[in-house]
């Protein structure tokens, strides 16, 4: 069993009474990376933010690196680095100057300033003041300051946030990166799923405060039920052939769908249908992709929403 | 503690700050300055003690300035974290909430160290370019120009308290600004008001003043940091 780095039980937060996270049950192992999902306003950075001791839950317990953190967080954060939401910089100093501000706090050596600036590619632009710096290069600046104290766990709150799309390429790269070759876990949230899709092991969905999932990507991915979309010459007539051999098929958009979707099932029907003199046009399988999966569970509206987006 | 403080001495570089310790200082002295060319006559009638008339002209502008200066240092250096929203990012690395506080206090108290050593020289060199000679009275010079900072120190608390946590400098800039225009006026005010402490009045022992500033500075400052400890981060 491998070593998990975050476990949080029943975490409760409420804002006024109204609550914006009730009974979170997150864990994450060693070295993988959690993909943290769900719509703006599900209790991501509030559950967040609780992990980096920002808020205070009002009930329930965290555990990171094995220890309760109720009473002190600072061991724990010694082996966090963080980037929640917008990066955080003081505009009127150079990028050398911000991560010299951190670096002061966290005792590193000098030479890890280096370091991060060439993981993030900043280093030419070190000694220019951030604040002419572009939303692209702020982020990188926000992730070299994650970086700098030699993290075991890295928490990435939206770090593609308003990044260009090759900007994003470039992080989702360095990110995928971290796990193999620093040994850092990382967990990242995000509100889009492809984002998620590309980088996690793990996933975890959360909705108006609930955990409604929490497992592997591959499990997320098997709840996509494929089908065969048939079209055909004459639906009615095909239809009632293929039922009265006993195939389980559906009728709709002028289509068969059928549920079966094994190799030699979808060949006998093709015969079937052949055999009979009726012509086929289409043959298509369809994948419910994860967007509409992920919609489907985050709400009832996302159901009829993934309908209209699949035909 | 140090390394924070280092850091913010870090964060405050290009952000006009110390040029505000200075500012102070020679503004009051430079008011002085005016004052004694045009009725140079009528204050050395009205004061024969020059020294004494001197440090009472001084002390005139002293408290006002003073509770300005605090005013804006404290918003100036909250700012520096709530311009781009560091409080996050600060306050996740592995530092006690309190030490982050207390720095920033420190740091406040210390720019105001340098504003009153400015002013305590600056007074000594009006007064011998006025002519009043070398001999002048160090003690009371010190105490004059340093006993404002240590009566202030309750209202510095509350400065760096509301600065830091409201994140609109709105209210606490009204609140210093608005204590600064009353401490010029109210001689007869309640002793509780503590904006007219700084004024140091002179018919009262002026030690009373500063011990009772550095005792509810100090206990302003410990609401503030318990308070600053326990408030979640936005």
């Amino acid at each position: 069993m491998k070593e998990i780095i975050v476990q949080t039980t029943d975490l409760v937060k409420k804002f006024k009474g109204r609550p914006a996270v009730k009974s979170v049950n997150l864990s994450i192992e060693k070295g993988e990376i959690y993909g943290f999902l769900g719509p703006n306003g599900a209790g991501k950075t509030t559950t967040i933010r609780m992990l980096l001791g920002l808020m205070k839950p009002d009930s329930g317990t965290i555990e990171l690196f094995g220890k309760n953190v109720k009473r002190s967080h600072l061991e724990a954060l010694k082996k966090i680095g963080s980037l929640v939401e917008s990066p955080s910089y003081y505009a009127h100093l150079t990028a050398r100057e911000n991560l010299e501000a951190i670096r002061k706090l966290i005792y590193v050596p000098k030479s890890r300033i280096d370091e991060v600036l060439s993981i993030v590619r900043l280093t030419e632009d070190a000694d220019r003041a951030v604040k002419g710096y572009s939303l692209g290069m702020k982020q990188r600046l926000g992730i070299a300051s994650a970086l700098l104290g030699n993290p075991e766990l890295l928490i990435l709150d939206e770090p593609t946030n308003g990044l260009d799309p090759s900007g994003i390429h470039e992080i989702r790269d360095l990110i995928k990166s971290m796990p193999q070759q620093y040994g850092i876990t990382v967990l990242i949230s995000s509100h889009l799923l492809s984002e998620i899709d590309q980088m996690a092991t793990k996933v975890g969905i959360i909705s108006k405060g609930e955990m409604i999932f929490h497992d592997s990507i591959e499990a997320l991915r098997n709840k996509a039920q494929t089908q065969i979309k048939l079209r055909v010459e004459n639906a009615e007539q095909a239809k009632n052939l293929l039922l009265g051999k006993g195939f389980v098929l559906k009728q709709g958009d002028n289509a068969l769908h059928l549920k079966d979707v094994r190799d030699h099932n979808v060949a006998k029907v093709i015969n079937l249908l052949v055999q009979n003199g009726i012509g086929i046009y289409r043959v298509e399988e369809q994948r419910k992709s994860l967007e509409e999966i992920f919609l489907g569970l985050t709400d009832e509206g996302g159901a009829k929403h993934a309908k209209t987006s699949a035909s | 503690m140090l390394k924070l403080l280092q850091a913010d001495m870090l964060k405050v570089k290009r952000k006009w700050l110390w040029f505000l310790v200075f500012l102070g200082p020679f503004g009051v002295i430079a008011l002085q300055i005016v004052n004694y060319r045009v009725r140079y006559d009528y204050l050395i009638q009205q004061q024969p003690d020059v020294w004494k008339g001197l440090m009472e002209n001084v002390n005139m502008f002293v408290a006002p300035a003073m509770l300005l200066g605090m005013t804006i240092i404290a918003s100036q250096l909250a700012n520096i974290e709530h311009q781009q929203s560091s409080w996050k990012h600060l306050l996740s690395l592995p530092i006690r909430r309190r030490d982050v506080f207390s720095s920033k206090f420190m740091i406040a108290v210390m720019m105001l160290i340098v504003s009153c050593l400015l002013l305590f020289i600056g007074t000594i060199l009006l007064g011998v370019a006025l002519k009043f000679g070398w001999d002048f009275p160090f003690q009371s010079l010190l105490g004059n120009s340093f006993y404002p900072l240590l009566a202030g120190l309750p209202v510095l608390a509350l400065q760096i308290w509301l600065s830091i946590t409201f994140q609109n400098q709105a209210y606490p800039l009204t609140l210093g600004i608005s204590g600064a225009v009353f401490c010029m006026l109210s001689y007869k005010a309640p002793v509780w008001f503590i904006w007219k402490w700084p004024l140091i009045l002179g018919d009262q022992d002026p030690n009373r003043f500063v011990l009772a500033g550095i005792l509810v500075g100090f206990i302003f400052f410990l609401i503030g940091m318990v308070d600053f400890q326990r408030r979640d981060v936005k």
